[in-house]
């Protein structure tokens, strides 16, 4: 697996010479474009756009901008759901057949602004027809900023949650009689973690948190010590992991690490942080069928003020054949 | 084999053929064939057997009991009586009747069953019966049994499919417990989305068509001229031999008996007793009344009856002519007039009009328990 | 070289499952004398909010607790409890929405829980002490070969395990056990390879409550080391469960299955419906009782009171710390003084100036609201009202017990820091004061206060969460105008409503009880011709709004108009400040309870 980190100007001379479609998501975030506004659109012949019904209005806008910059091409929409994961689950399966009966067999996929679950869903696909395609490229556009003009004590990026559900295609093997063991990869969002905790009330809780060096501003690492604490101090078995952020196989590791400290559990995964890591907790239920990954459905995103495109991206493939 | 033109049998090929979107789509199964293919086992092994079966069990029941210790004469001869059931024809020609009636109602109402449904009927109307090969009593229960033991290559591996098969053919009789209301017990959604099968309808138009099939084709007249019924039984064969004609009109359903002098005069044997058979017509129509109650429960709003009509003609010996002077029985079985109360009164009709303890609430019960409740 | 001995927290919060049965012993509070029908035979509803103690009831009444609360043997225990969690994602699988509307949802979903609870009842077998002697060992064999295996046949498995004759009762419990559990897993793997596009057949079999679970629990009531009395299957957060399953559930709660089974079954008030399979809806006597712990701890605070002094005391003792709850957690010295001269006060004048009919009314109506009123417009640094001492702070969690155990575990965590690790005797005002207030403002602001800045981006569940902010400040500052104002009963937490609400303001006050932030109830009205909705605000809030927390003899008639412009905007308070209480209420607004 190769996993590398380039200025978003020299985008084309890290992308491979064969692709037959490109898969994005249309966003009420300005990222969504970055990868699309870099890449030369006479690489590939199919576009699959997803659209997330529920933010269709905020992200109107950059949909539109999309259709435009693709209109030479085959576009495919991928009409995706924020409530519904079925629906999710079909858009993917529908528009990614659509492409390779027509002939697409190598994807490149930019990863930046699909919801967690989404990309999830996306990612197993991909692993349960891995044999269909040819090479899987994908990509993620870093921020220079998140809850852009806001104080560090004000930051948010999300509100309340709407719903915690499984996600579809990584529903594990929880045993009635079985420990539960919940891990946590947490993010910035202690308060979302908090009730996922609530939910779930894991015997045994691990949470993740990248190093200080990783972390959005050193108030939030603060932040995170300061709620690892709290939990610590509230219930009885916690116990806190480090994991890299920026590294989907490292973090696979370092979870596959905390999972066998408590063998024979019912082991519940919730990435709350990057998308890499996110992409992480993928690949370890790829390897472990036991593991069931959990999203945590946000009521409201900070859309105004989300994010800022950094100058950054990350360019690499998975293991998942 | 039930004709091709029968108007559920029609349903399923022609849904088959047009690859309806009721039909299960898994494993590509034809479920015409399918049908056809359950028909045929059951046909050949199973049908025939039913009612010799069930007399075989009742005298396995007696063997069992004469073996015992302690037994009396009194006793033993008082199971043999109620032990000595020879059912009514339960076989081929009685599946078939079912089946025919069940189309009948169908076709009359307005329920435009889907092709799978038609195909669940169709199996539920094949199997309502077989548990009988173990005996009568609850043989409503052993459907499963059987289900169990028939090759998954005929039957199919569709847990689920086999599973409502069984329920709606087990609801047409028996009891949950002292509870008659099987086809209310039915572990299945009252109101079921659109692509889902609707079991309780189906269940109902079993039972009625059960009900319903209770005719001439269930009897044997060489038996009963041969005087070869089993006294206790005598007066179920009478009844199904005089059975002569139901006709399942639009809104109505008419049944037409035709006995002669020599069967009016006479006393049949019904269990210990002995009944006339114009006796034992009202209990089985006022029976069948209360079962076209019941199933409407289910059917509505898809098929509606608001009557059944009991003719009862006496005719010549050899029944070629009407005697004269004519002597003609008719009566209407419908919901009229202002209901009833019900002699249990309203506790009757609300067995849940109980308080925490279970005690039916009346005045006395509340004053009781308001006297140790503080004022405020 | 000092050693340092990691101090143990005696408030830290455990699931009731992890606790063990010498410490759910010790640490439980026998409450069932408040709610007796939980522990008897029949089906029962216990609702309430999370952190009131509904789970460490199930806890204490599963038999291992029994056993060592009662010093017997499991025979001897009145009934034999199943605990059963529901958690959030165990049952309600996403893949399950795939079978909507199929024929295969009902009865796999059913298939499912009851494979869930029969998992459940062979594990609750683990921790006892069962003897092992040749004829238990035949008569659980006898149970799992000619019941268990059997039923299992006949709901269509074709599994061809056995017990092997040397096996144990743990052994042969162990035994059922995994083949539930495989034929759970069986579930988990269909459903993952289910696709609407082409689905598949379900080829296992298909078990019920009623021709697979209540059969196995009623022959396993038999088990001559089983007690008489009634199996419990206790369902911890029903809510849990997706709607089909809640369906299914209700229909199992409509059979008349009580004298061998009872069901028990937790919601945190979010129950998703009532209805059956059947069409109809399970009512209460009849189909099963209820009880909503909140409301009884919520309308006699003496008994809660007392409920928390036991739990603290017996977790203090358990912690090995010789403190009583009183002297663990002190008042403010200073605070509680100056309103003992208050209230001196008062007793002296009441001959002349006294309001209620006896001195100590006006002590308890005006001591403390007068103490508060009198620091408003103080410019003190720290002149802030206290919430410090074990009877507010009782009174603070409002009725749930996990809201004084989280910030007292809080407390200690921080007390601990201070002391620099040495032993904690008792968690200075200080402290208590800053982590009620910190616990009171995260209840506030965390999902109210950044909303604010997102106009123009609303939803439905949004605009409805911005209005009960705005109602919960403008009641909470109306409760505190309404506390320092010079009426004869300042001690208001509840509003009652005037008239039937709007769907928009019972959508509001829904989401406020479900939330946690009102609680519901209901007073006679004076004509006699029904209930009036009360709703009063959690106590938690208190501190937010400098309100007194010990208790509350009145409410305030609202009519919609008050509670639209209370929703739109908490400027009502301004108004109510600027005119002056008595002015903007009218006499008849603010009524006594009796």
């Amino acid at each position: 697996m190769y996993l590398k980190r380039i200025l978003i100007k020299d985008l084309e001379s890290h992308l491979p010479g064969d692709i037959d479609a490109f898969i994005c998501c249309s966003s009420f975030e300005a990222r969504c474009k970055t990868i699309a506004q870099n890449v030369s659109a006479k690489r590939f012949r199919w576009v699959i756009i997803a659209e997330n019904e529920n933010l269709f209005e905020v992200g109107l806008r950059n949909t539109m901008e999309f259709h435009s910059r693709f209109a030479s091409k085959i576009i495919i929409k991928m009409k995706v759901s924020g409530h519904s994961p079925i629906i999710t689950e079909d858009a993917v399966a529908y528009s990614i057949a659509n492409a390779l009966s027509q002939g697409a067999k190598s994807f490149l996929i930019d990863t930046t602004t699909f919801t967690r679950e989404t990309l999830l869903i996306l990612l197993n696909y991909f692993h349960k027809y891995i044999d269909r395609f040819g090479e899987l490229t994908f990509l993620y556009t870093s921020a220079s900023e998140y809850s852009v003009g806001d104080l560090p004590e004000r930051m948010w990026l999300s509100r309340g949650i709407r719903e915690i559900r499984s996600v579809l295609g990584f529903p594990g093997n929880i045993m009635p009689a079985r420990k539960s063991h919940l891990i946590i990869l947490l993010g910035f969002e202690a308060d979302r973690a908090a009730r996922l905790i609530e939910q779930y009330e894991p015997s045994i809780l691990s949470i993740g948190y990248g190093p200080k060096d990783t972390s959005i501003t050193p108030a939030h690492h603060e932040m995170n010590v300061y709620f690892c604490r709290k939990l610590m101090a509230m219930y009885s078995n916690v116990l806190k992991f480090s994991f890299p952020p920026n590294d989907s196989l490292g973090t696979k590791r370092a979870i596959q690490k905390q999972i066998n400290k408590f063998p024979n559990t019912n082991v519940i995964v919730s990435g709350m942080n990057t998308k890499l890591s996110t992409i992480g907790t993928a690949l370890a239920a790829f390897d472990n069928s036991e593991i069931q990954l959990a999203y945590a459905e946000p009521d409201i995103y900070n859309f105004s003020g989300y994010s800022a495109p950094g100058s950054h991206c990350y360019v690499f493939d998975l293991p998942l054949r | 084999m039930t004709p091709e033109n029968n108007r559920l049998v029609a349903l399923l090929s022609k849904g088959v053929a047009d690859q309806c979107p009721s039909l299960p789509r898994e494993g590509n199964v034809n479920y015409y064939e399918r049908f056809r293919t359950n028909e045929r086992f059951l046909t050949t092994n199973v049908h025939h057997l039913t009612t010799a079966a069930a007399m075989a069990q009742q005298i396995k029941h007696i063997e069992k009991l004469a073996n015992k210790n302690n037994v009396t004469r009194r006793t033993l001869l008082d199971e043999i009586v109620k032990n000595s059931i020879w059912l009514t024809d339960h076989g081929v020609t009685h599946v078939e009747t079912v089946i025919e009636r069940a189309a009948q109602l169908v076709l009359k109402g307005n329920c435009n069953l889907t092709a799978y449904e038609a195909f669940i009927l169709l199996m539920a109307c094949h199997f309502h019966d077989v548990g009988n090969v173990y005996g009568r009593e609850k043989h409503e229960q052993r459907i499963s049994a059987i289900m169990d033991s028939i090759d998954p290559a005929v039957i199919g591996d569709n847990t689920f499919e086999r599973r409502l098969v069984a329920d709606i053919a087990a609801a047409h009789g028996g009891k949950i417990g002292n509870d008659k209301d099987t086809i209310g017990a039915l572990p299945y959604k009252a109101q079921p989305g659109p692509d889902e099968v609707r079991a309780h309808l189906l269940a109902a138009i079993l039972r009625f068509a059960d009900e319903l099939a209770e005719d001439y084709t269930r009897a044997s007249r060489f038996a009963i001229d041969h005087d070869l019924i089993l006294k206790a039984s005598e007066v179920y064969h009478q009844y199904a031999d005089r059975l002569r004609k139901v006709k399942i009109n639009e809104g109505s359903i008419e049944l037409s008996f035709e006995i002669n002098k020599a069967v009016s005069m006479q006393k049949y044997g019904k269990g210990a007793k002995q009944v006339f058979l114009l006796d034992e017509i009202f209990d089985r129509t006022l029976k069948l009344h209360l079962e076209h109650l019941y199933c409407m429960r289910f059917m509505r709003p898809y098929i509606h009856f608001s009557r059944i009509t009991i003719k009862i003609d006496l005719y010549n010996s050899n029944y070629s002519k009407l005697l004269r002077p004519a002597v003609h029985i008719e009566y209407d079985l419908e919901e009229s007039g202002y209901p009833a109360s019900p002699r249990g009164g309203i506790h009757c009709v609300c067995p849940n009009l109980v308080n925490g303890s279970g005690t039916n609430w009346t005045g006395q019960l509340l004053q009781n328990t308001v006297t140790d409740v503080e004022s405020d | 070289m000092t050693k340092t001995v990691k101090i143990r927290n005696p408030f830290s919060v455990q699931t009731p499952e992890e606790i063990t049965a010498k410490d759910a012993v010790s640490l439980f509070v026998d409450v069932f004398t408040d709610f007796p029908r939980i522990p008897h035979r029949g089906h029962t509803f216990v609702h309430g909010p999370r952190g009131c103690g509904k789970s460490m009831m199930f806890r204490y009444l599963q038999p291992d607790c029994q056993c060592l609360a009662h010093s017997c043997d499991i025979a001897e225990l009145p009934f034999f409890a199943i605990y059963a969690p529901i958690k959030n994602t165990n049952l309600s699988l996403t893949e399950l929405i795939r079978l909507k509307d199929l024929n295969l949802d009902t009865m796999l979903n059913e298939h499912f829980l009851t494979l869930y609870l029969a998992v459940r009842a062979f594990a609750a077998t683990e921790p006892l002490e069962i003897p092992d002697k040749p004829q238990d060992r035949q008569s659980v064999r006898d149970f799992v070969e000619k019941h268990f295996l059997v039923l299992l046949r006949r709901c269509g498995s074709s599994l061809t395990h056995s017990t092997t004759p040397n096996m144990s009762v743990q052994q042969l419990f162990a035994f059922a056990l995994r083949l539930c559990e495989e034929l759970y897993s069986e579930v988990i793997m269909f459903l993952k390879t289910f696709s609407s596009s082409a689905p598949s057949a379900f080829k296992g079999p298909l078990c019920g409550y009623l021709d697979f679970l209540y059969p196995m629990l009623r022959q396993m009531r038999k088990l001559p080391f089983m007690p008489d009395g009634p199996i419990f299957l206790m369902l911890d957060d029903a809510d849990n469960l997706n709607k089909t399953q809640t369906v299914i559930l209700n229909s199992w709660v409509s059979t008349r299955t009580t004298s061998d089974v009872s069901l028990k079954i937790s919601t945190q008030l979010n129950y998703k419906t009532y209805r059956t399979l059947a069409g109809t809806t399970i009512a209460t006597p009849h189909d099963y009782s209820e009880v909503n712990i909140a409301t009884v701890y919520t309308s006699s605070r003496n008994r809660y009171q007392e409920r928390v002094r036991e739990i603290v005391r017996k977790r203090l003792s358990l912690a090995g710390i010789e403190s009583t709850p009183e002297s663990f957690f002190p008042p403010d010295r200073e605070q509680e003084e100056e309103i003992d001269r208050i209230a001196e006060t008062l007793k002296r004048e009441w001959g002349t100036r006294g309001r209620g009919y006896r001195p100590s009314d006006d002590v308890v109506r005006y001591a403390r609201p007068n103490y508060i009123a009198s620091l408003k417009g103080t410019r003190k640094a720290g002149s802030k009202y206290s919430y410090a001492g074990f009877e507010q702070l009782v009174h603070v969690s409002s009725g749930l017990v996990r809201c004084f155990l989280e910030p007292a575990s809080q407390m200690f965590a921080g007390q601990v820091s201070h002391n620099g690790g040495k032993p904690v005797k008792s968690i200075s005002p200080n402290l208590q004061n800053d982590v009620a207030r910190d616990e009171s403002n995260n209840l506030l602001f965390e999902e109210f206060d950044k909303l604010a800045s997102e106009e123009g981006h609303e939803n439905e569940y949004y605009t409805r969460v911005k209005q009960l902010s705005n109602l919960v400040r403008s009641l909470g500052g109306t409760f505190h105008q309404i506390l320092i104002s010079n009426r004869s009963e300042r001690r208001v937490i509840s509003i009652a409503l005037s008239e039937e609400p709007t769907p928009e303001i019972a959508a509001v006050l829904k989401l406020g009880v479900q939330q946690g932030y009102f609680h519901a109830s209901s007073l006679g009205n004076k004509e006699g011709t029904g209930r009036t909705p009360l709703y009063i605000l959690t106590r938690r809030l208190a501190p937010s709004f400098t309100l007194d927390p010990f208790g509350f003899a009145g409410y305030l008639f609202v009519t919609n108009g008050f509670l639209r412009d209370a929703m739109s905007s908490p400027d009502v308070v301004k108004r109510i400040r600027e005119t002056g209480v008595d002015s903007y209420f009218d006499s008849g607004q603010l009524e006594l309870f009796k």
